[in-house]
């Protein structure tokens, strides 16, 4: 087997695992199937294959392999799978949910299964591989079947390229594109999941309490949630407490009136919790999305000056760039200075999450300017 | 007294405080009524609030009510303006501009020339998006979306309001955070969010439970304070100045940078400030400048495949005295740089041939004998004698014509230059191709106008030309410096060498330091930014405490955070 060969079986073993953990991810969504990790595992196959297809290249042309579309592509691919990998495992390990023994235990019969399903932050397992594994097949199998063959070998770099900022920069870019789609996914996922769901929006609760002096943040009752679900579990009592920022249930004497408990479902309040849970994870990934893009973005004009004397030319990759980072930007000063939560920034996110493909793959395949691959031709 | 851990059930003995009469509605009310107000109102609540941010700052609560006392124009009017540009929706909407216009500015192609805009968007026949004609295009100037007025407006208007910003409400915020600490009565408490109780518990505990959880505890008559995390709060103020700095930078150098491009012969040399232009008035000269460049040898490395592997550069610098200040080799990414003077590798032309006629049939290492030669040979010598001579006299016959000694045989002993015309963007040739061409005559030029007989010569590169004969016919390829002749039209040519030119581009920017130091600073508050400030409120009230607690970041993390502490409280029994 020569090196091109286990490149390519590598290449296409990535493909197939994650084809396979996306097939085992939904099934686990719609089957609300707690127990079924093989997601997680194929993931991490393919993690590693196309981490080792990454380093032969590097081996093989003696320079970092982020020198074309191709290998842009596989890096984004490999970042996405270590991105879900990363938060997999912080969500893991704060619930030590993950437990090899239950691997197998099916509950089919439970009646509670939704309930549990969705009451339990493992959810956000299956719900992270649903959206980033589809995300890291599509980007794969783009490199590997849309990319005419002789775009997808290695190639010697351009002058311009021939620089250590080459890997900080590209680097630092594509992780924080990843970032920045797993969590507009979510976001996006967010829509969709709470688009049936019987949620009444407090969006600007805190904001604009005029007592609150610093008229920044948000508030966030804080522990009302165990009180909320310790009480809504029992049924003893319609709900006194003020929920979070999604009013399922209604508040006696609140204008926004829910009759509650004729439409209050159990499997609803879980949801509720989980929708919010989704969308604090979608800003917490968007929130450390957005200071490596401005790293990129910045470490590329500090290398654009060393190269040719300019550290910003409008090109169109950097012009994008910025529209990502403004879009970002809004997003953020909506959550963090506007105090909203919810639809409204999940909104701007989505919007974000288009912005965010246009300025990876649209930009070169448009093939104009500075990071066609080169200045020289 | 006996303490009870009260880990675990705990949380259904916690209740939501009943401070004042339905608690839940008042804590949500004002956000209800908000959101159901028509927005106008919900700006004008929105500017009380920042009103009375502004107004936190201790010296500007009494200017406030002295503004009010006594109108003073200014002040009001600043004032106002002040508010206005620091109003977060305007600044949402004039980011919301800078990206639409940036990005229309990658889909209608920036500063074409008016040729390329009045073929892609006719005035009459199909227009773009049936109203985009090149008349509307030009008057909006969006064939130069990144330099038009309105741009440059909104850069400024951003600039304008992240000072208005950065000053009427981050730089209070920092104050804030610090100052800000205790609330004494549990009014002061649910205007955090809404308290939890719990019964039979201590402050002390509370305030252990929370160091324990590396939170900076203050401890004062029944009440407490704790946060962590502050850096996160500090950050975005970080953001703000680092950003303005950027701006700051970025506006330096557009008024004060000189700068130019050189296209320069191996062997030549150029004044720098010749080369520069200011960007405008207020550009001052750069010392650097005064200096002469001399490009020693102008080289390209190519790999076994044909590719660039890198461009490099030979230079000296040397000031009007002639000695020498510096000397090296440059390339791509590795500029040069001296006293404030920058240049960079960016481009290559090739400049001219230096040829050698020899016998035909000859070896180019035998110097051709000037006795005997074809009339061809005969006739090229003449030819070109007489172009030199014409040239020389052209140049008022400073230097005597060193090869006039040897013209009895009509060959030039001494190899000469053709000079090499670029062919980009001619029939056949793209733009962007770096194509050169040549002309060896092989007779005067006629009377009647036609074009004179002769060999032409292309080249692409450093390494090899092409020959043609004078039906165009190609007739070989030779590479500099091999010294193999190359026979055509009864002349024996040897290409000696192939002169390039290096193209540089030379700047003066004296915004770098400062946008740097902006970008460096941008990058690590960013980064602070992430960090997750979380605040707790406590009071003792009685036998119970009256917790309340926030986070700007990490909610979910923080809500479980405090909830494991508080559970971790002990129970006390009296």
């Amino acid at each position: 087997m020569n090196i091109l060969e286990i490149e390519n079986f590598f290449g296409n073993s990535s493909f197939f695992l994650l084809f396979l953990s996306m097939i085992t991810y939904w099934i686990q969504i719609a089957f609300r199937l707690k127990t079924l990790n093989f997601g997680r595992f194929l993931m991490i196959g393919a993690n590693f294959c196309l981490l080792s297809l990454l380093i032969l290249r590097w081996k093989e042309s003696g320079h970092f392999p982020l020198s074309n579309l191709y290998e842009s592509l596989m890096f984004l691919s490999w970042s996405l799978s270590t991105f879900h990998l990363i938060l997999e495992n912080i969500e893991s390990n704060q619930e030590n949910s993950f437990k090899i023994e239950n691997f197998f235990l099916f509950d089919f019969n439970n009646k509670n299964q939704e309930k549990k399903f969705f009451s339990s932050n493992q959810m956000k397992q299956p719900f992270l591989g649903a959206l980033t594994s589809p995300t890291a097949l599509f980007t794969n199998a783009f490199a590997t079947f849309s990319l005419p063959i002789e775009m997808q070998h290695s190639s010697a770099l351009v002058p311009a390229l021939q620089s250590n900022w080459l890997m900080m920069h590209v680097t630092v870019m594509i992780l924080s594109y990843s970032a920045l789609i797993c969590g507009s996914l979510l976001s996006i996922a967010f829509l969709i999941f709470t688009k049936n769901l019987n949620l009444d929006f407090n969006e600007n609760e805190s904001s604009l309490t005029p007592s609150s002096a610093e008229n920044l943040v948000s508030v966030f009752p804080n522990s009302e949630n165990t009180e909320f679900f310790a009480s809504a579990s029992g049924l003893t009592e319609p709900m006194k407490v003020s929920p979070t920022f999604f009013d399922v249930n209604s508040q006696p004497n609140s204008t926004n009136q829910i009759s509650s408990e004729k439409n209050f479902s159990e499997t609803n309040l879980f949801k509720t919790k989980f929708a919010e849970t989704l969308d604090n994870l979608s800003y917490r990934i968007l929130g450390i999305g957005f200071p490596f893009l401005t790293i990129g973005i910045l470490s590329g004009a500090v290398w654009a000056n060393e190269a040719w004397g300019s550290y910003w030319s409008w090109d169109p990759k950097e012009t994008w760039a910025l529209a990502t980072w403004f879009v970002f930007a809004i997003y953020l000063h909506t959550r963090l200075t506007k105090g909203w939560h919810g639809k409204k920034p999940a909104l701007i996110a989505s919007l974000g999450f288009i912005v965010v493909w246009i300025c990876f793959l649209g930009v070169n395949l448009l093939g104009e300017g500075l990071h066609s691959y080169g200045f020289f031709k | 007294m006996l303490t009870i851990s009260r880990a675990g059930g705990s949380s259904k003995q916690r209740q939501p405080i009943s401070v004042t009469p339905a608690p839940d509605v008042s804590s949500s009310t004002p956000a209800k009524q908000a959101s159901s107000q028509p927005p106008q109102q919900q700006q004008q609540q929105q500017q009380q609030v920042s009103l009375q941010t502004s107004t936190e700052a201790p010296a500007d609560a009494g200017a406030a009510a002295a503004a009010v006392a006594q109108p003073d124009l200014f002040k009001v009017v600043s004032r106002k303006v002040l508010k206005e540009l620091a109003s977060l929706p305007r600044a949402i909407g004039i980011m919301a501009v800078i990206t639409g216009l940036s990005a229309l500015g990658t889909i209608i192609p920036q500063n074409k020339g008016l040729e390329y805009y009045l073929s892609n968007y006719p005035t009459e026949g199909d227009k773009v998006l049936g109203f985009l004609d090149y008349q509307l295009l030009l008057l909006l100037q969006l064939d130069h979306i990144y330099s038009a007025w309105y741009f440059y407006a909104a850069i400024g208007l951003l600039g304008a309001s992240l000072m208005a910003c950065t000053y009427t409400t981050q730089l209070p915020t920092a104050k804030v955070a610090q100052r800000w600490r205790f609330a004494s009565t549990p009014l002061a408490l649910r205007k955090q969010g809404t308290p939890q109780v719990l019964p039979s518990a201590r402050l002390s505990d509370v305030a252990s439970q929370l160091a324990a959880k590396s939170y900076q505890v203050f401890l004062q008559d029944g009440q407490l304070y704790a946060f962590k995390g502050l850096a996160g709060r500090l950050g975005p103020i970080g953001v703000h100045i680092a950003l303005l700095m950027c701006l700051a930078g970025t506006a330096w150098s557009g008024f004060g940078t000189w700068k130019g491009t050189a296209m320069c012969p191996e062997g030549q040399e150029f004044v720098v400030g010749q080369a520069l232009r200011p960007a405008s008035s207020l550009a001052s000269y750069p010392a650097g400048a005064d200096t002469v460049l001399q490009v020693n040898k102008f080289t390209i490395d190519t790999r076994p495949d044909g590719s660039v592997a890198q461009f490099y550069s030979d230079l000296t610098l040397r000031d009007f005295y002639g000695k020498e200040l510096l000397t090296k080799r440059i390339s791509v990414n590795d500029p040069f740089r001296y006293n404030g003077v920058t240049m960079y590798q960016t481009d290559w032309s090739l400049a001219a041939l230096t040829l050698r006629l020899v016998e035909p049939g000859t070896t180019a290492a035998v110097q051709s004998g000037s006795e005997a030669g074809s009339t061809a040979v005969q006739n090229t010598g003449q030819v070109l004698q007489q172009l030199q001579s014409e040239a020389q006299q052209q140049q008022q016959q400073q230097q005597q014509q060193p090869a006039a000694g040897s013209s009895k045989a009509g060959l030039p002993q001494r190899s000469f230059n053709l000079p090499l015309a670029s062919l980009e963007g001619g029939p056949g040739v793209p733009m962007g191709t770096k194509l050169y061409a040549t002309f060896l005559p092989l007779e005067l030029p006629p009377e009647d106008g036609r074009p004179p007989r002769g060999i032409s010569i292309l080249a692409r590169d450093l390494d090899t030309v092409t020959f043609y004969d004078s039906k165009g016919q190609f007739a070989g390829v030779r590479r500099a410096g091999s010294g193999k002749p190359i026979e055509v039209e009864g002349l024996g040519i040897v290409l000696e060498d192939i002169v390039g030119s290096t193209g540089l581009e030379i700047k003066n920017d004296p915004g770098v330091p400062l946008v740097y130091a902006g970008f460096g600073a941008l990058m690590i508050t960013t980064l602070i930014s992430y960090v997750s400030h979380s605040q707790v409120w406590a009071l003792q009230q009685g036998s119970d405490v009256v917790v309340v607690g926030k986070s700007n970041r990490a909610k979910v993390l923080f809500a479980k955070e405090l909830d494991s502490a508080l559970d971790a409280v002990p129970e006390v029994q009296q």
